[in-house]
């Protein structure tokens, strides 16, 4: 510890029970810091952040590379969004196909006898005719919608047990 | 006979590989693609060309008309 500080530690041990020794403490510190030196540091400070040329076209550089990658991972997306309701589409029946366009669902019948509402979205879209409950069952991995929709339908025509079991339920 | 296989991808939301299955090094990328995303955990659906009756498929079929493979499901 600077020899200062200790003195100003030490004086501050001894007088914080009273309201006059705190500001022994204050007035100290407050001195030293003067606003000459206080504007030194600041204009030191300040030169120091100030980027050099080659700084500029680097950060320059940087920033249009991640734009441009912001841009392709929106275009993949969007790519991959596509085919997966071309995909989607070719698995439907041609009364599927057009309850989703006009709709946005489409109904599914399992060996069981039952039948359910698989409307557009990821969670909580899949609804039993009816008792209309609702079911929440995705796949783990971010798949675009219409995948996540197409792999609902296929768990529930060949698979409704195991749906059921791993579903929330509201 | 030519099949195909559908892998839904996150980055590719489907993922299109299609064999002949009288042609042995393409059944067997088929087969590699296969396996490669079953021990990722994806569920397999052997399907019609239109996409009904759909049934779960353990292992792979080189004479499968057209397969889905679906990633693991969970509940939300």
């Amino acid at each position: 510890m600077h020899a200062d500080t200790n003195a100003v530690w030490l004086t501050w041990n001894q007088n914080t029970a009273v309201t006059a020794g705190t500001t022994n403490v204050i007035n100290p510190w407050y001195d030293e810091g003067t606003t000459a030196a206080l504007t030194m540091d600041w204009t030191r400070w300040v030169t120091q952040q100030e980027e050099t040329a080659e700084q500029r076209v680097e950060r320059q550089r940087r920033q249009a590379d991640h734009e441009q990658r912001t841009r392709d991972y929106a275009a993949a997306r969007k790519a991959a969004a596509e085919r997966a309701e071309k995909l989607l589409e070719a698995c439907l029946s041609s009364g599927q196909r057009e309850s989703l366009r006009k709709s946005g669902w489409f109904v599914v019948y399992t060996k069981s006898g039952r039948a359910y509402q698989i409307r557009r979205g990821r969670a909580r879209n899949v609804v039993e005719v009816n008792t209309k409950r609702t079911y929440c069952c995705h796949p783990v991995d971010g798949v675009p919608d219409a995948d996540t929709m197409l792999a609902q339908k296929l768990m529930l025509e060949a698979d409704e047990e195991s749906f059921l079991r791993l579903a929330n339920v509201s | 006979m030519t099949c195909e296989m559908a892998v839904m991808t996150p980055a590719d939301g489907d993922l299109k590989v299609i064999w002949d299955s009288d042609k042995p090094e393409e059944v067997s990328h088929a087969r590699k693609t296969f396996t490669e995303f079953k021990s990722k955990g994806y569920l397999a659906y052997k399907v019609s060309k239109g996409g009904d009756k759909g049934e779960v498929m353990k292992d792979f079929d080189a004479e499968a008309e057209k397969v889905i493979l679906a990633p693991r499901m969970m509940g939300g």
